[in-house]
């Protein structure tokens, strides 16, 4: 993996694990927060691939016209 | 409640199926799944309750209503402190949908997920309300929401969990954080040696994990499947044509590895060129769990491509008994199954996954017309048995399902009151 993405997924991962920790999100004895991880790991994954994405797009329009 | 047998709480996964009529004999089955609890009843066991069942009761409802809008008014005043932690870790690098828009969608995103997780949770919260203890919980895995929260319902009430993981991870040590690597459960039931290294190599103590093989793949050892001849005759592809499988992958999505749809759309183009080359019949195999859609984006290409061949997400014994060579999309454990059917292939390398064995097969070099000509040559190669083996250790007599269901009802006990 190159080193931009590695450090998104690294900021993912920390963001899925850590989102709920200002908040006590227990229900008889289960952490809803750590349930979650799955799903907010899921959403953070496509924003940063459209994110990424949405750079390498821009990148090459500029190497194909500098002066723009 | 119609006995009193101990209940035993299952997921409901594919992998366990082969269990549920013995299991029943000994436990109240409570499915999470509630096509497994329709589908367990069909099949004879009579003690079956489906949570999905409990999850509609008044109390059941009320109280999910409930306790989600309190939970997500939390969430609501404590934004500005989630807006901050997500600061803390990206800095200015960040999505923009988490930075000035977060206060259009997270509470909103949030609440869709509570609801839906306090279902599940007060469903199982209606179980100890029965006269009938809960002597244990099985799942097929633990990370995702519904079958995590499972796990950790159980183990919030000391009840023992056993994780029968449905599929090895073939996520290579060293290549990064991910979800897979996580698992909530006290005890582990590996189908092979490699998923007891992985799951050891990735922190659960070797202690906690017995190997029993692959229950799901009992059934390849059986004598009613079908032979190449038959398989070929029920997909209508010619006895002396050269078919090729593609075994497509999905987007699991909870990590950025990897080229995500490109990736995939490479690879079928560069599986069409071979099988041009070959002059082959092609069969596509969708993975099952990849979205619907997928079934007319894969039948489309085919078209588009001019290429004899079919697309199906099921079927697979006739699939791998009538194929010559698979070619998988990263390795997959579809390599496992056709090796099992001696159907010998190959596959497309991926980002941070690989088969941990250092023997020569299946096939993945960067050339893919080269690894389908080099796995065709090694049908019948020894060398596949010692693949299959290292993956499931029910190999060769197919009696997975029986170590299993020893090692379920060794932990799933009602502990007496001392």
């Amino acid at each position: 993996m190159d080193a931009v993405k590695a450090l998104a997924e690294q900021k993912n991962w920390e963001a899925a694990h850590q989102w709920f920790q200002a908040i006590p999100l227990m229900h008889r004895g289960v952490d809803l927060g750590d349930m979650m991880t799955y799903d907010v790991l899921r959403v953070l994954g496509r924003l940063t691939q459209a994110d990424l994405q949405q750079k390498e797009t821009a990148d090459a329009e500029q190497q194909a016209d500098p002066a723009a | 409640m119609p006995n009193n047998k101990p209940i035993l709480l299952l997921s409901g996964g594919g992998n366990q199926q082969s269990l549920w009529t013995e299991l029943a004999r000994d436990y109240t089955l409570a499915f999470l799944y509630p096509q497994a609890a329709q589908l367990a009843r069909e099949m004879g066991c009579v003690e079956v309750i489906s949570l999905d069942e409990m999850a509609h009761t008044n109390d059941v409802v009320e109280e999910v209503a409930n306790s989600s809008a309190k939970l997500t008014s939390q969430i609501v005043t404590r934004l500005p402190d989630v807006l901050q932690t997500f600061k803390s870790i990206y800095a200015d690098a960040g999505p923009a949908a988490l930075d000035g828009q977060l206060n259009n969608w997270w509470a909103g995103y949030c609440l869709h997920h509570i609801q839906a997780a306090l279902t599940r949770l007060e469903a199982m919260n209606q179980l100890t309300k029965q006269p009938i203890p809960i002597a244990g919980c099985v799942t097929h895995e633990d990370v995702a929401p519904d079958t995590r929260s499972l796990v950790s319902w159980a183990k919030a009430q000391g009840i023992p969990t056993i994780h029968l993981p449905h599929a090895a991870c073939h996520l290579l040590p060293g290549s990064g954080t991910d979800i897979h690597r996580e698992t909530r459960t006290d005890f582990i039931a590996a189908s092979g040696l490699y998923m007891q290294n992985w799951y050891v190599g990735n922190g659960f103590d070797r202690k906690r994990i017995e190997i029993v093989g692959a229950p799901q793949w009992d059934g390849l050892y059986g004598e009613q499947l079908p032979g190449r001849t038959e398989a070929r005759d029920v997909l209508h592809r010619d006895p002396n044509r050269l078919v090729l499988c593609y075994a497509a992958t999905w987007g699991q999505t909870t990590s950025i590895r990897g080229e995500a749809d490109r990736e995939i759309d490479d690879g079928l183009a560069e599986m069409f060129k071979v099988a041009k080359d070959l002059d082959a019949d092609l069969i596509i195999k969708i993975h099952p769990n990849d979205a619907q859609p997928a079934d007319q984006y894969y039948a489309q290409a085919l078209q588009l491509a001019k290429l004899n061949g079919l697309v199906t997400r099921w079927h697979t014994h006739y699939i791998l008994r009538a194929a010559d060579v698979v070619i998988a999309q990263g390795p997959s454990n579809l390599c496992v199954e056709a090796a099992i059917l001696g159907t010998p292939s190959c596959y497309i390398p991926t980002e941070g996954f690989d088969f941990a064995n250092d023997w020569s097969l299946p096939f993945h070099g960067a050339d893919l017309h080269e690894s389908v000509t080099r796995a065709l040559a090694s049908r019948g190669d020894p060398v596949w048995q010692d693949f299959i083996g290292y993956y499931n250790a029910g190999h060769p007599d197919g009696n997975a399902s029986e170590r299993a269901l020893n090692y379920i009802r060794s932990i799933a006990q009602v502990k007496e009151p001392v």
